[in-house]
């Protein structure tokens, strides 16, 4: 039992399930839950492949870190695929290299093989917005992608020709070593921008509008949770242990991120679909957990990222099963859904609050604990940003959750399933407990993700 | 031993009972409400005077309170004015979309204010405060207007935005948290800054100019039970963040003129205090709709309450404290009545109505007593609070400030007189034949209120005595007031005998009564039976003098009324096009515009690095 | 207290005789200004108690209550008024304020009962009072708050003793300008002409009072020259150094409403916008620059 087979199997499985496609999605299951159930078994530790010693041979690595960004992404995976097993059973094979694709991505310490994973994960990711019908807004994303995947792998050539090793913990000391960060600044800006481009950063992400402007019920919540909050993960893994920004590279990061805050909630702002306010609005966050990282505020970027994928999830399952039956997704023709649907309505205004950052929801403590380090690292001027931005993002957050909860001129009526609603109300409630009770959010702490320690020693 | 932390917890508990009896029966659940208010207003006012609630924290780990008099002066006026707003829940909460939620986010929302004031900690102070603007803003949509409650939360969490940026800045230069050492602590351009916030937040809760627009949309619009707890419990939050800044921070000892003695932050504080106080009286002159009315008319209270803690002396405290008192519950009772009449008719503007009076007596007197106190006349505890500022002003020698107060109250005459003679006084209207006087069970906290309006107006020395222990906690002196409540203030400058006031105004009245009762009998008429000139006037409607009652007065200043709205109008628009800006520059269709940014970034770097 | 009580009492009835008795005379004067005879001095209390003895109409029970709201609220705040700098009933307590405020509680009380009527004319007619109100009060009480700042003191007797104290002038003399403005809003205050605006008989047929006959107007009557009177005592109080001794109080007294009357009878009417817009000049000017030259620079004759 290796961490290994956490890529194996999905990617394995996926292959396999071409030959008996109905049963797809059910392999899709069987699968996620095998993996969850591993991630409860396994140990922490690296696993070495190909049979060479580090630095040199293909290196897994399981930590607290990974191992709470693997179950977030195959739980949810998994809760994804059990929602749209009817109307996109065909895509099961996708999900499965998706789930392959971001395991590996996750569990990686090798930066060639994170190029493979990151271009497998983005096939899927290509894949699974073809399901939105257009193909333009794909092709967009397709292209973008394969802009930033490349700028990526040059940056991390340009590394191995400088320092002849592809692993973390390796990189890290001849950097260190070495000592001189101006030389590095231009591998560790495009692999910033590479990226930057997945992980929806501002000004990176033009393909975000299409890809979400059009998304459905799986389309949605795997690319504005899933896979966001997996870029997110590497990314912070990426800015913690090897990026390690300086001078000038960190004033452009700093200036870009906070323009991006600022920004993405002022597009919100001026949006009128509702779509297009719920991935703006992820846009922003996502700049938030970058900044965190940025900022070494590890673990509360990591309970960030949780909390928002889980109520991200909920609003784009919302907002998108509603779309699908109404056939518009400007916010005035989905005036009054929740007239009739009152849990779903709590499950949404909740997961709303959260994002927002109010209290008695989880997003709330988080908000106050990474602000409190925020400030006590000196940094008055990215709180005022986050926090005018955070002021924006409330007011449309609000005049959507009354415009959802009153009816219009039109009455229209939605039905969600029973199964619909079971997520909705656990990962409601989950918000609402983690809320009220955080003290497990207390036991993980910024060093959470130190890769060289490990490495080096394990 | 009552103990901040179980109310709290009972009242969250509570909160959820109350939607699971709202959601059986809404009468049910509403008297549910009642009992959860009543108990908390009976544990805090048993044990809360004597600072013996227990405040010792077993279940709630994060959290710390404290007791001070400051916190409780507020706790106990805002959980009474919940109290008898709670009296008319049974009669209105059965028209609104989501009633089970209304009880329980009522109830959540008091708990957020006890927490709000027995904390000891920022950032909890942060926690209640977003607590109360999130719960109370779902209640507002469930009135006239939705964008009502957009306005209201955008104004308040600006606020809240506001003073968490102080917090934090208190906290990087400090490292304090506590609130009273973390305020002391605070020095030099700092505590300019976090001035400034603070008074931001303060302004944004009360509604002070500039951050007033929220004000009268939201008190207008809110459900009519609710406007009671916006305009004399709610807004009474951004008092006590301005009352933090104003008497804790001194940010800068600089005089203006030396014959003023005041700091400038103070000092300009006390002036937009009197623009609010101005703007205020101005606009509830010409309002039509009477709970908007009365929102202006809260707003310039709100300037009272500003220019009283600019002022920096014990007076003027006292007043401020008094004020606060005085206009939770006046304004209370004057929106209740607004909101009984409105229950029964349907409306609450004042052209649709007429002679209600006739139906309602008691409701009318309940107003009459209210507006008595607002408008600062003896005998009713307006008239004490508005005399100690008066004094504090005049000893100051501020003219400037002086014109404000004296305008608004005088002005207050007009406005709180427009809804008595419009919707109360006047020709009966035919359509409203069949209202009848509100049920028992309103008028139960009608009564109540009308007694503590002319209590607090008589005998104020219990409450100034109360105060004075705040005046102590604050490190001022304490106001001169007898066990008579004779208030003496600057060594004599002034000498004020409520009770004696009031006993002499009865003896006028009495001595008018005996001349009255003693002549002949008048014959009663009806109202229609009045002089027309000679005419034949068949409508009540057309002897109804009440659309645009102030016309002429109006007409002098109406052209330049909304130029705040527009300012705010026109900074929504801004952040608009800069989210359009946005989208133009960095979501277009064009894969060529994405790559034209990322080189562009790149050679911004190398550039940046080769320098 | 009782004793108290009844020397109030007495006051107000003092006060009633007195202005009544004035107002007779002054229509006497007008009258020879006029070339006319006039009526005899005491016309005045035929008027009035013919009108107390008459049967009338009640327009419903606010219309009852208030008159007498407003007919108690002016005994009482006659009561507090000091006659002279000696003769007052509650040492003491005649803060300036109460004859600001409870005065008001008169006026609410008249302007209730007159809406109550149901005659639009009332309405309009307490309209304009309550404009004219706005725009004489601000003026004034600047004007007041430079006298007490100066004075140290805001009881009537207290004021009246700081300006027969020697070393200190009158304050019409000390503050000529706040002088000006304390007559011109007496004016308004009187209801007098070019600021009658809101009784303007021909205009708005008597305004509040539109409705009232018999008994009800006859107490409205006393009401009238009480609050005349209280208003006139003010600015002798305040403007011309009080009185020591009864006699210097009514020759002020009788100087200074006939002034009044005399400058009325020569003017003519203001518009209620008017009004407001004239009080907000220059008046309000003049009270200003006065506060500031008495109280920043310290400047007083």
């Amino acid at each position: 039992m290796s961490a290994i087979l956490l890529v194996a199997i999905p990617l394995l499985v996926a292959f396999l399930s071409i030959l008996v496609k109905k049963y797809a999605p059910y392999l899709l299951i069987i699968v996620g839950l095998f993996n969850l159930v591993m991630l409860f078994l396994l140990q922490d530790g690296g696993v070495i492949i190909g049979g060479f010693d580090q630095p040199l041979g293909i290196n897994l690595l399981l930590n607290l870190y990974s191992r709470i960004a693997l179950i977030l992404i195959n739980a949810l995976i998994v809760v994804i695929a059990c929602l749209n097993i009817k109307d996109y059973g065909k895509y099961g094979s996708i999900l499965l290299l998706a789930m392959a694709g971001l395991n590996g991505l996750v569990l990686t310490v090798d930066l060639f093989n994170f190029f493979v994973f990151l271009e497998i994960s983005g096939i899927a990711a290509y894949l699974i917005t073809s399901s939105n019908k257009k193909p333009t807004n794909t092709f967009h994303y397709l292209a973008l992608g394969a802009v930033g995947s490349s700028l990526f792998l040059f940056g991390v050539i340009i590394l191995y020709a400088m320092y002849g090793t592809l692993n973390y913990g390796a990189m890290i000391e001849a950097i260190a070593a070495n000592n001189n960060y101006a030389e590095v600044v231009l591998p560790f800006t495009l692999m910033f921008i590479g990226l930057g481009v997945e992980a929806k950063l501002l000004p990176f992400n033009s393909w975000v509008k299409g890809a979400l402007g059009h998304s459905n019920t799986m389309s949605g919540p795997m690319i504005a949770s899933v896979y966001a909050a997996a870029l997110s993960f590497v990314l912070g893994r990426m800015i913690d242990n090897l990026f390690l920004f300086q001078g000038t590279l960190l004033t452009i990061v700093t200036v870009l991120l906070t323009v991006g805050i600022l920004l993405g909630d002022f597009m919100a702002f001026s949006s009128t679909k509702t779509r297009e306010i719920l991935l703006f609005s992820s846009v922003a966050q996502a700049s938030i957990v970058a900044l965190l990282f940025v900022n070494g505020v590890v673990a509360w970027a990591v309970w960030l990222i949780i909390a928002n994928a889980l109520s991200k999830t909920v609003m784009f399952l919302v907002i998108n099963k509603a779309t699908k039956e109404v056939g518009c997704d400007e916010t005035k023709s989905l005036q009054g859904l929740f007239t009739k649907n009152i849990l779903v309505g709590l499950a949404f205004t909740l997961a709303t609050l959260s994002v927002m950052g109010l209290p008695l929801l989880v997003g709330f403590m988080i908000k106050l604990n990474f602000l409190t380090a925020l400030a006590g690292a000196g940094q008055i001027w990215l709180i005022v940003a986050i926090l005018i931005a955070s002021l924006v993002e409330g007011i449309y957050f609000v005049r959507l959750l009354v415009k959802l909860w009153y009816k219009g001129e039109n009455e229209i009526s939605v039905k969600y399933n029973l199964s619909f609603k079971v997520v909705f109300v656990v990962i409601a409630l989950a918000l609402l407990a983690f809320g009220s009770y955080t003290a497990p959010m207390n036991q993980i702490d910024n060093s959470v993700d130190a890769v060289t320690e490990v490495v080096n020693n394990g | 031993m009552a103990s901040i932390e179980y109310l709290i917890l009972i009242l969250v508990g509570a909160s959820f009972l109350a939607y699971l009896f709202t959601k059986l029966n809404t009468y049910l659940g509403s008297v549910f409400t009642i009992l959860a208010t009543m108990f908390v207003f009976a544990s805090l006012a048993g044990y809360g005077f004597g600072m013996g609630l227990d405040t010792t924290v077993n279940y709630l780990p994060w959290f710390t309170f404290n007791q001070t008099y400051l916190g409780f002066y507020f706790v106990i006026i805002i959980a009474f004015v919940y109290l008898m707003v709670s009296f008319f829940h049974p009669y209105y909460l059965g028209q609104y979309k989501y009633k089970d939620s209304y009880n329980m986010l009522f109830l959540l929302s008091l708990a957020g204010i006890i927490g709000a004031f027995y904390t000891d900690n920022f950032l909890q102070l942060f926690f209640f405060f977003e607590l109360i603007i999130w719960t109370t803003m779902f209640l507002i949509p469930q009135g006239k207007s939705r964008e009502a409650a957009v306005s209201y939360f955008g104004f308040s969490v600006a606020g809240s935005v506001a003073m968490l940026i102080g917090i934090f800045l208190i906290f990087s230069s400090t490292g304090q948290l506590d609130i009273t050492s973390g305020l002391a602590a605070i020095s030099g351009t700092n505590a300019i800054i976090v001035f400034i916030l603070f008074l931001i937040a303060g302004f944004a809760k009360l509604g002070a100019f500039p951050l007033h627009i929220w004000l009268p949309i939201a008190h207008g619009n809110a459900p009519h039970p609710f406007s009671p707890v916006l305009s004399g419990a709610l807004v009474k939050l951004g008092a006590f963040i301005g009352i933090l800044a104003l008497v804790r921070i001194v940010p800068t000892a600089n005089l203006l003129v030396d014959s003023i003695n005041l700091p400038l932050g103070q000092w300009l504080v006390a002036i937009l205090g009197s623009i609010s106080i101005v703007f205020g009286t101005l606009m509830a002159i010409k309002e039509d709709d009477a709970k908007k009315l009365l929102a202006y008319s809260s707003m310039s209270h709100g300037g009272y309450i500003l220019v009283a803690f600019s002022l920096m002396n014990s007076v003027a405290f006292a007043g401020g404290f008094y004020h606060i008192l005085a206009h939770a519950i006046a304004s209370a009772a004057a929106f209740m009545a607004i909101a009984a009449v409105a229950r029964a008719t349907g409306t609450t503007k004042m052209k649709e109505l007429g002679g209600m009076i006739h139906k309602m007596p008691i409701t009318y007197l309940a107003y009459l007593v209210a507006i008595i106190s607002m408008a600062g006349i003896p005998p009713m505890g307006g008239f004490i609070s508005k005399w100690l500022i008066f004094m504090a002003v005049i000893n100051k020698g501020m003219i400037f400030v002086a014109i404000a107060i004296f305008f608004g109250s005088v002005g207050s005459f007009l406005y709180v007189f427009r809804p008595l003679a419009a919707l109360f006084l006047g020709q009966e209207f035919r359509e409203y034949k069949h209202v009848k006087e509100a049920p028992i069970m309103m008028l139960i906290p009608t009564f109540i209120l009308m007694g503590l309006n002319v209590y607090t107006g008589v005998f104020p020395s219990f409450i100034l005595n109360f105060i004075n222990n705040i005046l102590g906690e604050l490190g001022y002196a304490a106001l001169n007031v007898t066990s008579s409540s004779i208030i003496n203030v600057f060594d004599g400058q002034g000498i004020l005998n409520p009770a004696l006031i009031s006993l002499v105004f009865a003896v006028g009245v009495f001595i008018a009564f005996i001349i009255f009762i003693l002549l002949k009998k008048s014959r009663s008429v009806s109202l229609m039976d009045t002089y027309t000139a000679a005419n034949f006037v068949h409508d009540e409607h057309l002897l109804h003098y009440s659309v645009d009652f102030y016309a002429p007065l109006e007409r002098l200043y109406e052209k330049h009324t909304n130029w705040m709205t527009k300012f705010y109008e026109s900074l929504a628009k801004k952040v608009k096009e800069i989210g359009n800006l946005g989208k133009y520059l960095f979501m277009s269709k064009n894969i060529g515009t994405t790559m034209l940014w990322i080189i562009t970034i790149i050679i911004l770097l190398l550039w940046g690095v080769a320098l | 207290m009782i004793i108290n009580v009844l020397v109030g009492i007495g006051i107000a009835f003092f006060a009633f005789v007195l202005q009544t008795s004035v107002a007779g005379l002054n229509r006497k004067i007008v009258g020879r200004l006029q070339k006319r005879i006039g009526p005899r001095w005491y016309q005045e209390f035929i008027d009035i108690f013919k009108l107390l003895s008459k049967r009338s109409v009640s327009h419903g029970w606010i219309f009852d209550f208030g008159v007498i709201m407003a007919l108690g609220g002016i005994i009482g705040t006659a009561m507090f008024m000091p006659i002279t700098s000696n003769i007052v009933a509650f040492q003491d307590y005649d803060n300036f304020f109460i004859f600001v405020y409870l005065l008001a509680v008169g006026m609410l009380g008249m302007a209730m009962s007159a809406s109550g009527s149901g005659n639009p004319w009332a309405s309009i007619g307490v309209m304009r009072a309550l404009t004219t109100m706005l725009a004489y009060e601000v003026p004034f009480l600047i004007v007041v708050l430079t006298i007490i700042n100066l004075s140290g003191t805001s009881s009537m007797t207290g004021i009246q003793i700081f300006q027969q104290t020697a070393g200190n002038n009158w304050f019409i003399l000390a503050l000529p300008l706040g002088g000006i403005v304390g007559f011109i809003a007496l004016m308004g205050m009187l209801g007098k002409k070019p600021f009658e605006t809101y009784i303007a008989p021909a205009e708005i047929a008597s305004g509040p009072m539109v409705e009232y006959g018999g008994k009800q107007l006859g107490m409205l009557f006393i009401l009238h020259e009480i609050s005349v009177w209280i208003e006139v005592t003010l600015f002798v109080h305040l403007f011309l150094g009080g009185a020591t001794n009864i006699f210097e109080f009514l020759i002020k007294y009788f100087a200074v409403y006939t002034l009044a009357n005399l400058i009325s009878n020569v003017n003519g009417r203001f518009k209620i916008d008017q009004v407001v817009t004239f009080f907000y000049k220059w008046p309000l000017l003049m009270a200003v620059t006065q506060a500031v030259i008495a109280i920043y620079f310290g400047w007083v004759i």
